[in-house]
């Protein structure tokens, strides 16, 4: 039986003893084929007209269709080169287990993070942070602090450190533990001069467990109160050594955001194959990686954002199956093509945080400029993001939908070419930790034409 | 030899077979066009190359997807094998040259590689993919033994970046460097990086990196070409 905090131990033995398959076979025919076959055969269709739908049987259906996908295909292993076969028992009984809420961080921070329903009236949880996206060592600070300023922020999530003082990070090494202690260090640093001691901080953003480990420290580090973070390898693959995190954190007793980015027009096919693919990716961080939460990220492969038309179809196909049919907590998470500093940097976050109504919360996010460029995070448009969030609370998802049509007008033709934006340091007063007149005026503007597209602020 | 119908027919069979990836079929319709003594360039072109354009252009637009690519691309490569035997001149298309390409050392995630073998493939170049976490002693032994113009590096991670910069002191000390060009790529890469290891190039994304890798190879390609007539 796989349930339970104790199964790590059976997961690598199923790994061992499961289906030889070569890789390339799993990911590029087996998986991409059985997507195809269970779009199909569930009936899972993309109205290119709709956004947001309101369509229960399609999350239903999605639902269903990624059980299927679970338990026929199982999870691949790269270690050995073979499926983690997964039983409808293991589904059922960890389904069944999942807690109504979860606790992260401490003292004033504590905060209790509640499953959510479609359409819920109560205000989501938001994981703030840089999600992932690079940041100098020189910023890496200042970005977090004036993210743990701003008070909508439940938690703040790593980024990935380019560099130190310069210098490449050697993975798997000596410098690679270095990095992630500084990381955590800064996280720490940065709730503490935010004078929110007790806020999550969730990380880190190394991959090798070792480094992982070594970030781990209550003066300092992480603590039992922070979350960890590991991730289904995309798509549908685990290795021992994101297990061996996963070991960390419940010995620890730490909750573990977990995540499992999709790529559109990847190996999970388009849309309507991506959702289910996802749901499956939720269902099996449950199972192997011990997920206490999670958040939706369905990037689009040529623009890596997730504002584009089909991932927001996605999250909220995503977020309403998870809603209906399971108590997994989860969030949507903004890679946006813009960079700070710009009007479209907030519209795409907006359209983004419209899942809301479909039960997801917030975060991590908004990731400025897809990711791609160094230091481009800053807390305002976080606190944007958490307005637009709140906003959306109890509001109908065919409103949403006109909204969210409204809203990818304004930037979709910019994919190509989208504004870069702004570095913290050119877009803040890093002494005084406050936006510039302009950046504020940017805001100020799109809060009000937000506002007069449906969302009240 | 052949008639007209017959050879658009046979083109048309390499065509529809690189659009359906079916590599039997792609294999099959390299035989024929070289039993009806069509010139195999013109197979290429006309029929092969044409079908992974149509490809290349609907994964541009998300109407078809990276495995539809890449099961295009094996169909293609099948049925080069096949007509490459009778080129007119033996070695035409390793002539438009050879590169190797890996996610560097310490490193998993081998998507955005993946894509860029997929369309280096789509634009008929001789690509060997090396795979993901490969040592950068192997990918330099790779490089030599399948005589390469273009070493492509990828790197998700910022932690597994630096394994591209061992691939290019590697190559400096074992005095291999001027033997190829060298791309580097991936999520934490920034130009400013790829200036400071010395790489020739920096691919920002996909579709840069397979039009930095064809700029690699006509430079390349046509300075040895140079060399070759002045020694003459």
């Amino acid at each position: 039986m796989l349930p339970g905090s104790s199964n790590l131990l059976e997961i690598v033995e199923r790994a061992k003893t499961g289906r030889l398959v070569k890789e390339s076979e799993f990911e590029a025919k087996l998986l991409p084929n059985k997507l195809k076959e269970l779009a199909t055969k569930h009936d899972i269709k993309r109205d290119p007209e709709v956004l947001i739908p309101s369509d229960d049987g399609l999350a239903d259906s999605v639902f269903e269709a990624a059980k299927e996908l679970l338990l026929d295909l199982g999870v691949y292993c790269n270690d050995t080169g073979r499926t983690v076969k997964i039983t409808e028992e293991d589904l059922k009984e960890t389904l069944r287990n999942l807690p109504e809420s979860i606790i992260l961080g401490s003292g004033q921070e504590r905060r209790e993070l509640r499953i959510r329903t479609v359409e819920d009236k109560r205000p989501p949880a938001f994981v703030g942070g840089i999600g992932g996206g690079i940041c100098s060592s020189q910023n890496y600070l200042n970005i977090l602090i004036s993210i743990a300023m701003e008070p909508a922020v439940d938690s703040i999530c790593c980024g990935s450190l380019s560099e130190i003082d310069g210098k490449p990070i050697v993975g798997r090494s000596p410098i690679e533990m270095h990095a992630a202690q500084l990381e955590a260090d800064w996280m720490r640093q940065a709730a503490n001069r935010a004078g929110r001691p007790g806020l999550c901080l969730i990380g880190s953003g190394f991959e090798w467990a070792a480094a992982d480990h070594a970030s781990f420290n209550p003066d300092w580090g992480f603590r039992s109160t922070d979350a960890g973070c590991p991730c289904m390898i995309y798509p549908m693959k685990i290795d021992f050594n994101m297990l061996a995190k996963v070991k960390h954190y419940l010995d620890h007793k730490m909750p573990i955001h977990a995540y499992s980015d999709q790529l559109i027009g990847g190996f999970t096919r388009g849309a309507e194959e991506n959702v289910i693919s996802s749901m499956a990716h939720h269902l099996a961080n449950v199972i192997l990686n011990h997920a206490t939460y999670q958040h939706v990220n369905c990037q689009h492969i040529h623009y890596n954002n997730t504002s584009n038309r089909l991932s927001i179809w996605c999250h909220n196909v995503v977020g309403q199956a998870i809603a209906r049919n399971t108590r997994i907590i989860t969030t949507s998470e903004c890679f946006a093509s813009a960079g700070p500093c710009t009007e479209m940097i907030l519209y795409e976050g907006a359209a983004v945080a419209l899942s809301v109504v479909s039960g997801t919360g917030l975060g991590p996010g908004i990731c400025g400029r897809a990711t791609k460029e160094t230091d481009k995070f800053t807390g305002l448009e976080e606190r944007f993001f958490a307005k637009a969030g709140h906003a959306c609370a109890g509001m109908k998802r065919e409103d949403a939908n006109d909204i969210a049509n409204q809203l990818v007008k304004k930037y979709e033709h910019m994919f190509d070419n989208p504004p870069p934006g702004k570095t913290l340091n050119e877009c803040y007063d890093t002494e005084t930790m406050k936006p510039t007149r302009e950046w504020l005026a940017i805001y100020g503007k799109v809060m009000k034409d937000i506002g007069e597209l449906g969302l009240k602020l | 030899m052949t008639g007209p119908n017959q050879k658009v027919e046979i083109i048309e069979q390499l065509r529809t077979s690189v659009i359906q990836g079916d590599s039997n079929q792609a294999e099959l319709a390299a035989n024929r066009a070289l039993e009806a003594g069509i010139d195999p360039l013109e197979a290429i072109e006309q029929g092969l190359a044409k079908g992974i354009r149509e490809v290349g252009e609907k994964f541009q637009k998300l109407d078809l997807f990276l495995t539809d690519m890449i099961i295009a691309a094996e169909a293609m490569t099948a049925a080069i094998s096949v007509l490459e035997k009778d080129l007119p001149e033996k070695g035409t298309l390793q002539k438009r040259g050879t590169v190797v390409i890996a996610t560097v050392a310490g490193d998993i995630h081998d998507i955005g590689k993946n894509i860029v073998v997929a369309l280096l493939k789509a634009n008929s170049l001789r690509v060997t993919d090396l795979g993901k976490d490969i040592p950068s002693r192997d990918l330099v032994d790779q490089a030599e033994s399948s005589h390469a113009d273009v070493i492509g590096l990828s790197a998700l991670l910022s932690t597994t970046m630096v394994a591209q910069q061992e691939v290019l002191m590697m190559l400096q000390d074992l005095r291999l460097r001027d033997k190829y060009r060298v791309i580097v790529g991936g999520a934490p890469v920034t130009e400013q990086w790829a200036k400071q290891i010395g790489a020739d190039a920096y691919g920002k994304d996909a579709n840069e990196g397979v039009v930095k890798v064809q700029e690699l190879l006509t430079e390349k390609l046509g300075r040895e070409e140079q060399n070759a007539s002045r020694k003459l």
